[in-house]
């Protein structure tokens, strides 16, 4: 503790306040991560008011520098250090699909079972059977949500009591979105019907797309709902009005997967030959702001965390995964590479991924469920490595 | 030419013309507030911290008198090795010109501690302080 207490600095805070007001907002970030002395210093009135006084510089949001350090400093780890790979056999058929928040993983598989696992152990919670394969699984704090079969099942956590079966589609379920109330599931026969949850009744019945429709998303604001389809287009809907507002044709190839963040402008679109588009939401049409092109069949997955309140710290990374069973953590601007990872012993179709900060998950064809954790090794800070790619 | 005549934390006397004394700012205040009668007691500046800013006021004075044959670059170069100290050698400067009150060099000091922050990661800063301190102590 002595210790401790010896390893106050040694400038005072106006000295250190005639400083780093010389500091740029970058160097101003670093230093908000150096003790939290400093950190009060940089986020305080009193630094606002000496660099307005000055008027020498301008820094967006002085009270997020510590978060856009911290984000760096684990986004140049994903990018720099080597992960510790775990992995483990979860399920015995294939894990169709994941939902990952916090500490709490839910895997959906072939073998009719949604387990939910505590991501630090691995070990199994709680687990739900159902008569058929799991194409898609959901959670939140009370329920878990999945689309099995013909139905979706709600279940609510703890007691593992059903809650409610929506039935009645009479087609297979390929696709499914929550946005409570209301939950949209993509049909075989090309519809998305969105539901009521609460009391099971079909609200809407949305036909455009002439194939099965293989992903749903929602955004918040504007309210709108995005599907993709194997008859290659991605439809932009109306939920309230049931309006096909705008259309995307990413490629000759029927749509795998795709993502939209939350508030973002980006639509990010993966193929069954396995290449990826970026639309401009607001725009819709053929053409997208970026593509690239692999060939190495679908793409099974596409990640793109929105963890924070607001743009500024966010990183602009996307987790893909495909049937080559490799991941790409690729830039969300450019589409470029930042870097690539395969399991060593046995690659396996990547079925479905889910990036955070610090770890990613992956869920394999195979059964196992692989966790990449970077939390070794502590590297040179650089926002210069984002600006280089 | 009137002598000022300073007194360091150790009691050390130093006897300097007025008008570089009035430099500083914080001198300057105490000058008129109390006359030149007695000595000026600087209890928080070091010896050997006073005669460096001393040593510095001097030659910046020397360099702006007219008839003076330095060049920007020379005094530039003076700059530079006036602030190639050691780290709490150079935090001690920072402290004395901050409560002398010396403009130049208090931007001067500052501008280094600011180079060095600038490019480091926050471990190495931390660092960078906590040896000063522990240097100190």
């Amino acid at each position: 503790m002595a210790e401790g207490q010896r390893r106050e600095v040694l400038l005072d805070d106006d000295t250190l306040i005639a400083i780093f007001r010389l500091l740029l907002p970058r160097s101003l970030a670093r230093c908000a991560a150096v003790c939290s002395q400093w950190h009060r210093l940089v986020t305080s009135q009193l630094m606002k008011d000496a660099c307005s006084r000055h008027g020498g510089l301008v820094y967006s949001d002085p009270s997020r520098c510590k978060e856009a350090m911290i984000r760096t400093e684990q986004f140049d780890r994903l990018l720099k250090c080597n992960p510790r790979v775990l992995s483990s056999q979860a399920h015995s058929g294939r894990v169709n699909c994941c939902h990952w928040s916090m500490d709490t993983l839910a895997t959906g598989s072939s073998d009719n079972t949604v387990s939910v696992w505590s991501m630090d152990s691995m070990q199994c919670m709680e687990e739900y059977r159902v008569p058929d394969s799991v194409a898609a699984v959901k959670f939140d704090g009370s329920r878990i949500f999945a689309a099995a079969g013909k139905d979706v099942h709600i279940w609510k956590r703890g007691n593992r009591e059903t809650l409610r079966v929506l039935g009645g589609h009479n087609q297979r379920l390929h696709s499914m979105h929550c946005i409570d109330p209301e939950l949209a599931v993509g049909c075989a026969d090309g519809t998305v019907r969105i539901f009521d949850m609460y009391t099971a009744r079909c609200s809407m019945l949305l036909r455009h797309h002439t194939e099965k429709v293989t992903c749903i998303r929602s955004l918040n604001k504007p309210n709108v709902l995005v599907s993709g389809s194997y008859d290659c287009s991605v439809r932009l809907w109306d939920p309230l009005s049931g309006e096909n507002v705008r259309s995307y044709f990413p490629a000759s190839s029927g749509i795998s997967c795709l993502h939209v963040g939350k508030d973002r402008i980006e639509l990010i679109v993966g193929t069954v030959l396995g290449d990826i588009d970026c639309f401009d939401i607001r725009v819709g049409g053929r053409r997208p702001l970026w593509s690239r092109r692999s060939g190495n069949g679908p793409i099974n997955s596409i990640h793109w965390p929105t963890y924070t309140l607001d743009n500024s710290c966010m990183i602009k990374a996307i987790l893909i995964g495909g049937n080559d069973g490799k991941l790409h953590l690729i830039n969300s601007d450019t589409g470029r590479t930042f870097r690539t990872f395969t399991r060593e012993s046995h690659s396996s179709p990547v079925l479905s991924a889910r990036l955070g900060h610090t770890r990613f998950v992956s869920c394999h064809a195979d059964g196992t469920v692989t966790r990449w954790i970077f939390d070794q090794g502590r590297t040179r800070v650089g926002l210069a490595i984002c600006q280089a790619y | 030419m009137v002598k000022v005549t300073l007194k360091s934390a150790e009691g050390d006397v130093f006897e300097v013309d007025e008008e570089l004394a009035l430099e500083s700012l914080m001198v300057k205040n105490m000058i008129e507030d109390v006359g030149l009668d007695s000595a000026i007691s600087l209890p928080n500046v070091s010896s050997t911290i006073l005669a460096k800013v001393i040593e510095y006021i001097k030659f910046h004075m020397d360099a702006q008198k007219d008839g003076s044959k330095k060049t920007s670059e020379e005094i530039k170069a003076f700059d530079d090795d006036f602030v190639n100290v050691g780290i709490p050698t150079l935090f001690e400067m920072v402290l004395a010109s901050n409560y002398l009150n010396v403009k130049s060099l208090l931007s001067l000091t500052c501008n280094t501690v600011a180079n060095m922050i600038k490019t480091k990661p926050p471990a190495e800063v931390k660092e960078m302080f906590t040896s000063a301190k522990q240097a100190k102590a």
